[in-house]
């Protein structure tokens, strides 16, 4: 039971401190002290090894300099070789083999960028994000795990934000894209569109036999980050004096594909959280455009922008709360 | 049927609860907002805070102490009478949240300007959020004044025992013993008072303090999770030492000390059986362990040997506590 449930529970009724002891046994609101050992023996254990890991990184950056660049590829190249063994010894889903996936993930990020220090290629770094993104792919489908897929998808938006955010107009990305001469706000849009079929596929997924693989939490950071680009391509169309057309459409994609979104969850009556998330979005957008197109001084502007602010997000949260309670309700019944 | 019916029905049949006692009414309203909507709601409440700050300052002008606390209080008066007024509105609260957020930053302001000192500052402010912590009636209010409180806290002590000048401060050479000590305490009354407060939770609840203590709670949870990078502000944001340097600086070890405390924190989360918080305690703790890496004052070699150690040591912990519970459950049989 919800502990402020409980508290609203025990207020209400004025119990007593024997019957508030009596309700704590009766919804277990305590860990037995068998429950509280095997949760300290495992955080023990996760951090005794994660502290061992930490030292032995440690290590290696400490004498970084004395390793020869033969000796540096053999040292990263070998981890990554051990962690696909163990892999293949103890396929996923054991969790042995699952973690050591997520490892020779991280260590492929490792080695592309000891390959970018050590040759010095003229890469962008957008690039060594998006090759260990594919690189990477193998490994995470070979992990089924969704942790795996979480850091593939941080990777991959690192990436998209280099791209977009430096826009360095070299790199075989840029390739792909260089005969559209797109705008910022388009390339952001691109991005944002990613993110979002990503999120499609989450939906779809949820509803087949790889669910366990793509839990809700995975679906709402791809959500988080489609709608992070979504703003960012947003807020440019609003302050970026340009007469291209092509910016007002790119707005107009942003708000349909919101509306998209929001027409999707709510006919789904699952999650709230992808409404919460537009309703931020729009809050954001609304007060840039209202700042732009505002033509008073500075004193009326900030007045109005903070009522703007206050309005917006109250109407915003009595909706999302009307949403929550009957969906809630739904659920109990 | 609901949790709270089967609950009532126990306690019913066990002569704790009169059987005409009435439920709670609208018990729906007892549920907090989703943590993603107070989070968006959070946010929109923040930036209203700031623009409204602005608009004050630009209205009223304010050039002294006196006329940023005479400001200030008023924002906070008004906060407390908004809050006092419906506490179950979103709208209210958004606004109150504004109104409390401008009104403690112009307090803060006009500490600074009255004490030109940072630790005189800090303190100042750990008692005004000592304050609001009694005075303000809401929850997520309380939280934030307690967190705020154990920042200021410990940034007082940081202050006052270590001094304020970056400049200087950044080559300062500090012995173990008192590096040792300093966060002993800085960090050992709060974690003290946690632990009592968790352990007398049935006590408490019986008094009916659980709207002041439950959000206290959070708030403590959430600083020895979190709010333990404030103990090292100078160097958590320092990543060189200019050539030929060399020094030794014990504070380098709050960030060990610190993980180990978000651990705890995550521990105390896991008796209140709130998977939320101990996630914020393992992250808390991560993010520890990689300020450890960048914090400097010893050579990464020397954090290399402390991690493996400590990664050893408590790898054995570990085994002990588990052998340990085995014999004892071999005996119990």
């Amino acid at each position: 039971m919800d502990r402020k449930l409980l508290d609203a529970f025990v207020a209400h009724h004025k119990l007593s401190l024997g019957a508030i002891t009596e309700a704590f046994e009766l919804v277990r609101a305590r860990p037995t002290n068998e429950e509280l050992r095997h949760f300290a023996i495992t955080m023990l254990r996760l951090a005794g090894a994660l502290s061992v890991a930490a030292g032995i990184v440690f290590f290696i950056a400490a004498n970084w300099d004395a390793f020869d660049v033969f000796g540096r590829f053999v040292l990263v190249e070998g981890l990554l070789v051990i962690a696909s063994g163990v892999a293949i010894w103890k396929p996923s889903p054991a969790a042995l083999g699952r973690f050591a996936l997520l490892f020779a993930f991280i260590m492929t990020g490792v080695l592309l960028a000891l390959f970018g220090q050590t040759y010095q290629t003229g890469a962008d770094v957008y690039e060594l994000f998006l090759t260990w993104t594919l690189l990477g792919l193998p490994f995470v489908l070979a992990s089924q795990w969704s942790v795996g897929w979480g850091a593939w998808l941080l990777v991959l938006n690192i990436a998209l934000s280099l791209f977009c955010g430096w826009r360095p107009e070299t790199g075989w990305l840029w390739i792909v894209f260089a005969g559209s001469s797109l705008s910022l706000a388009e390339t952001v849009l691109i991005a944002m569109i990613a993110n979002l079929s990503l999120w499609g596929l989450r939906e779809y997924l949820e509803r087949t036999r790889w669910s366990r693989i793509a839990p809700p939490w995975l679906g709402r950071l791809a959500f988080v980050c489609a709608v992070a680009f979504g703003t960012w391509a947003g807020m440019l169309v609003i302050f970026e004096e340009s007469d291209a057309g092509s910016d007002a459409l790119v707005l107009m994609f942003v708000l349909l594909a919101y509306a998209g979104v929001g027409f999707h969850t709510i006919r789904k009556r699952a999650d709230v959280f992808p409404l919460a998330v537009l309703a931020g979005s729009l809050i954001l957008l609304t007060t840039c455009a209202l700042a732009k197109a505002l033509d008073v001084d500075d004193l009326g502007t900030f007045f109005l922008l903070s009522i703007w602010l206050i309005a917006s997000s109250t109407v915003s949260g009595r909706l999302l709360m009307k949403v929550v309670r009957s969906w809630n309700g739904e659920t109990n019944a | 049927m609901s949790s709270i019916e089967t609950l009532s029905q126990e306690l019913v049949k066990r002569g704790l609860l009169s059987d005409d006692a009435v439920p709670p009414p609208n018990l729906h309203k007892s549920i907090e907002r989703p943590w993603f909507v107070s989070l968006v709601l959070g946010c929109a409440g923040w930036l209203a805070g700031v623009f409204g700050l602005i608009f004050v300052g630009l209205l009223f002008k304010p050039d002294s102490a006196l006329d940023f606390s005479i400001a200030g209080l008023l924002m906070l008066a008004a906060a407390y009478g908004l809050y006092a007024v419906d506490r179950e509105s979103a709208f209210f609260d958004q606004l109150a949240l504004a109104l409390s957020i401008a009104g403690q930053l112009a307090i803060t302001f006009a500490a600074w300007e009255a004490t030109d000192s940072a630790a005189g500052t800090a303190a100042l402010v750990a008692l005004m959020q000592l304050a609001l912590l009694l005075l303000m009636p809401n929850r997520l209010a309380r939280t934030l004044a307690t967190f705020f409180a154990c920042i200021a806290w410990v940034l007082a002590l940081r202050f006052a025992w270590w001094g304020e000048d970056w400049f200087e401060t950044h080559h300062q050479q500090v012995a173990l013993v008192p590096a040792l000590l300093g966060w002993v305490v800085i960090w050992v009354p709060l974690i003290i008072v946690t632990h009592v407060l968790i352990q007398s939770e049935v006590l408490w609840m019986a008094r009916r303090a659980q709207s002041l203590v439950r959000p206290a709670l959070a708030g403590l949870l959430l600083s020895l999770s979190i709010g333990t990078w404030a103990s090292e502000p100078f160097g958590s944001l320092q990543f060189w030492t200019p050539p030929g340097e060399t020094y030794t600086n014990w504070l380098t070890l709050w960030p060990l000390l610190a993980a180990a405390t978000a651990l705890f924190s995550a521990t105390c989360a896991f008796r209140l059986r709130s998977r939320a918080m101990v996630g914020v305690g393992i992250a808390g703790a991560l993010l520890h362990v990689m300020q450890f890496y960048f914090l400097l004052g010893t050579t990464l070699l020397a954090k290399s040997a402390i991690m493996i150690g400590v990664g050893v040591l408590l790898s054995i912990g570990a085994v002990v506590m588990d052998h340990t519970g085995a014999a004892r459950e071999e005996a119990d049989a």
